[in-house]
């Protein structure tokens, strides 16, 4: 009798002290600090553990190229920002979607490029520089990134507006923050690769950007000349692939020789009305 | 802290879990699952059960490992014993039950394990692990912290109005066209309803809520833009003390009134008047069957002076619908008699308006039993009032049944008068009539004599309407209510206290005169 008193008592003070060590530990962290911990935070290497890079730059080539657009592009869809005088007072025109934009040249912009496959078993070092996601004008800047698992993902509103930041990805665990404040920032991390996650706002249904991860550094967005660069790859057999909200995915076969310098070029068609 | 250190407790007793009793558990699991969960939720788990097309919000798709009421910070994976409390405890305002009653702990606790062997990558996913919130104790809900808290809701800092409204109700600017993850409609929560609060409307519940958001809704965390959680309690504390809950009354008292009776829902005579906040569900006796009814909750409150009466109707619609395109709506086809939610806000369906209407038996000569609650019967018809927001008009109708057309009464006979309003996503309505009607078509109000009465509500955006089909069969897409009794409390007429005292006197007097006589004789 005397024993199980003494067991059941001593079990109870282990489990206050549980309790209590559980309690302490998470009760030190201010809560503005555990506001900064998102999903997957322990993804990103700790400190003083940035791997080394694979890459040997005696022999690393070079995939560049220009994705192309022919034909009749579809117009962008235009956004009623009415509701928003702030956000609307920052176009001299209407604001229209950036779904389809093509350049002068017939280059198109917002094409995510990157390697999909021929990097075998290579780590690659996650850079501990952000990657910065803005929302101004009631629009995400930029419209499409890239960024390596575990880097961080640093959101900020410049809006005098409410904004809430609900990425919906299917491999990596969905967020959803609320940024009611102009200037305000929150740094996310993504564990898994997946291309793209569709981010977008519930407040402004019309705002909509697009993330790809990736777990080297491989990846480019063309801009306004419509060209990428994938430099300090190492020599190998590569699939190249192209990826546009509208236009969908091509890809393409590039063998890269040691300190060569490849073109992949790519075009996509629109309507030729 | 306790909560947490509880939490903490049960995440670790169910991870710890190994060997010949972790497998009858989830035997026990797959079997409580494959009983009571996979009609809705589905074999798979995916949220798509036989009846799922039916039910809006939708069952739970369970494989993706996201749950709507977490303790955990966002982004992370919900605590064990989260599954465990939505299973216990059911969500308001969903077909989800609460089990507590039905299963044991045991098997709550086994069929809350084994919803993560629909997802079992996620959930042994480190990276995104749980990390419980330290919710605490609540600060004590005084006007100070409530007055922050509003000025959180409202004001810069937090900007909840944007969504939630002005008021609360769930009809902010962006309240239209919200969709959850799965590409399903869903409306920012009416904060006033606090019998549809999926987590809670306590302090505690809010405060976790707004710090771990709702996960797979637009609700987002507001742990980043509210570090201090004095602001989050503040703000728990504000939304807490919207919450207001239905009345559990079956007799709405209608108070007596000096003067013309009040002609708008404003006026301050209405304080004096109590106030039942009755239940409607979705009118699913007769096909088409409609069980995803918007209005589900109607104030009531009832005036009257010698003359006449009036009743205050005051209830919640997101969207102010005034037109109608009289169409009948277009019923899925099939053998089912239920009718899908409808998809997205006004867009795929006809125009409708938003109406209401009391029901009162047509008349309550006749015995104690009233008319059959779904618009009476051949036998026993049902007197209408309805106010339909497309043109504001009142009309007295009468209907002999549910499938029976309604039909209007005379004009010599329409005396309904109305005045509606409509703000912050609340409709406030006035009816009133003589109470003896001129038409003898109607019952009369007469003092201290219960009398039943009913309400139907539509609301046009969520797709509601009443119409009669080709064959001359009445349909109706609404929410109804149960009959209620309304009774006129017999006001005291000065008079009553006069005869009391002669009374008084009289029997005062004789007693003296009795006494006195009997003295005598002896």
């Amino acid at each position: 009798m005397m024993r199980t008193a003494t067991l059941g008592l001593t079990l109870l003070l282990l489990l206050g002290l549980a309790a209590c060590g559980g309690g302490t530990e998470s009760g030190t962290t201010p809560a503005g600090e555990a506001a900064e911990s998102g999903a997957g935070e322990e993804a990103a290497p700790p400190a003083g553990e940035v791997a080394e890079s694979p890459v040997d730059p005696a022999t690393a080539g070079t995939v560049s190229g220009k994705v192309s657009f022919s034909g009749t592009p579809p117009e962008n869809e235009p956004i009623d920002m009415s509701g928003e005088p702030d956000c609307a007072a920052q176009y001299a025109d209407s604001p229209a979607q950036e779904t389809v934009l093509v350049n002068s040249d017939g280059t198109l912009q917002n094409a995510f490029v990157y390697v999909k496959s021929g990097l075998g078993d290579l780590t690659f070092p996650v850079p501990s520089e952000p990657v910065v996601l803005d929302q101004s004008g009631c629009r995400y800047h930029p419209h499409v990134l890239g960024i390596q698992v575990g880097q961080p993902l640093e959101i900020v509103n410049s809006d005098p507006v409410l904004h809430n930041i609900h990425p919906q990805p299917t491999e990596n665990r969905a967020f959803n923050v609320s940024q009611p404040t102009q200037g305000m920032k929150s740094t996310k991390t993504f564990t898994k690769p997946e291309v793209m996650i569709p981010v977008g706002c519930d407040v402004h249904d019309w705002m909509s950007a697009h993330i790809g991860v990736l777990e080297h550094p491989y990846f480019a967005v063309t801009g306004e000349d419509g060209s990428f660069s994938l430099p300090n790859l190492p020599p190998g057999d590569y699939t190249l692939v192209v990826w546009h909200e509208q236009f969908g995915e091509q890809e393409e076969q590039v063998t890269v020789g040691p300190s060569e310098t490849k073109t992949a070029d790519f075009s996509y068609a629109g309507s030729t009305g | 802290v306790l909560l947490g250190a509880t939490l903490w407790l049960a995440g670790g007793a169910g991870s710890a879990q190994a060997g010949p009793a972790a497998q009858a558990d989830e035997a026990l699991g797959e079997r409580i699952y494959a009983e009571r969960c996979a009609f809705c939720h589905g074999d798979q788990g995916d949220g798509n059960g036989p009846v799922a097309d039916y039910l809006a919000p939708r069952p739970r798709d369970f494989t993706g490992a996201v749950f709507k009421l977490s303790s955990s910070a966002n982004g992370t994976l919900p605590a064990e014993a989260d599954l465990i409390g939505t299973v216990a405890e059911g969500i308001p305002g969903t077909a989800m039950p609460a089990w507590k009653d039905i299963l044991t702990e045991e098997e709550i606790r086994a069929v809350a394990a084994y919803l993560k062997s629909f997802d079992a990558e996620d959930w042994a996913d480190e990276s995104i692990a749980a990390q419980p919130i330290q919710v605490g104790q609540p600060p004590r809900a005084d006007e100070a912290l409530i007055a922050r808290g509003r000025e959180l809701f409202a004001g810069q800092e937090a900007q909840c109005i944007k969504c939630h409204g002005q008021a609360g109700r769930g009809d902010g600017e962006s309240a239209a066209g919200m969709t959850d993850d799965w590409d399903q409609p869903l409306y920012p929560a009416n904060l006033t309803k606090g019998w549809r609060y999926k987590g809670g409307s306590d302090m505690q519940a809010i405060y976790t809520r707004l710090t771990s958001g709702v996960a797979g809704s637009p609700m987002p965390s507001y742990q980043d833009a509210l570090p201090d959680d004095a602001d989050r309690w503040a703000l728990a504390a504000y939304v807490s003390s919207l919450a207001r809950q239905l009345s559990d009354e079956a007799v709405l008292e209608a108070a007596a009134h000096d003067g013309p009776l009040p002609t708008t829902a404003d006026d301050p005579a209405w304080a004096a008047a109590p106030q039942l906040l009755l239940p409607l569900s979705g009118q699913v006796v007769f096909p088409p069957r409609w069980q995803n009814p918007a209005i589900d909750a109607v104030g009531v409150q009832a005036l009257y002076n010698e003359e006449d009466v009036a009743f205050r109707l005051v209830w919640d619609d997101r969207f102010h619908d005034t037109e109608d395109s009289g169409a009948a709506p277009a019923l899925p086809a099939g053998t089912s008699t239920y009718v899908a939610p409808v998809a997205e806000h006004m867009t795929d369906h006809p125009a409708y308006s938003d109406k209401i209407e009391l029901q009162f038996p047509a008349q309550l000569e006749g015995g104690v039993e009233r008319p059959y609650f779904v618009y009476g019967s051949a036998a026993k018809p049902v007197s209408l009032w309805r106010w339909d927001s497309a043109g504001e008009e009142a009309r007295e109708l009468t209907q002999a049944g549910a499938q029976a057309a309604a039909a209007a009464q005379p004009e010599a006979g329409q005396q309904l008068a109305a005045a509606a309003t409509y703000q912050d996503g609340q409709y406030q309505l006035v009816f009133s009539r003589p109470r003896r009607p001129a038409d003898g078509q109607d019952i009369a109000f007469e003092a201290g004599v219960p009398i039943p009465f009913a309400i139907h509500a539509w609301d046009g955006s969520n797709g509601e309407t009443s119409w009669v089909d080709e064959a001359g069969t009445a349909r109706h897409l609404m929410a109804m209510s149960a009959w209620y009794h309304v009774v006129l409390k017999p006001e005291t007429p000065a008079t009553v206290f006069l005869w009391t005292l002669v009374a008084i006197v009289a029997v005062a007097g004789g007693e003296w005169w009795l006494a006195r006589r009997l003295r005598r004789r002896a």
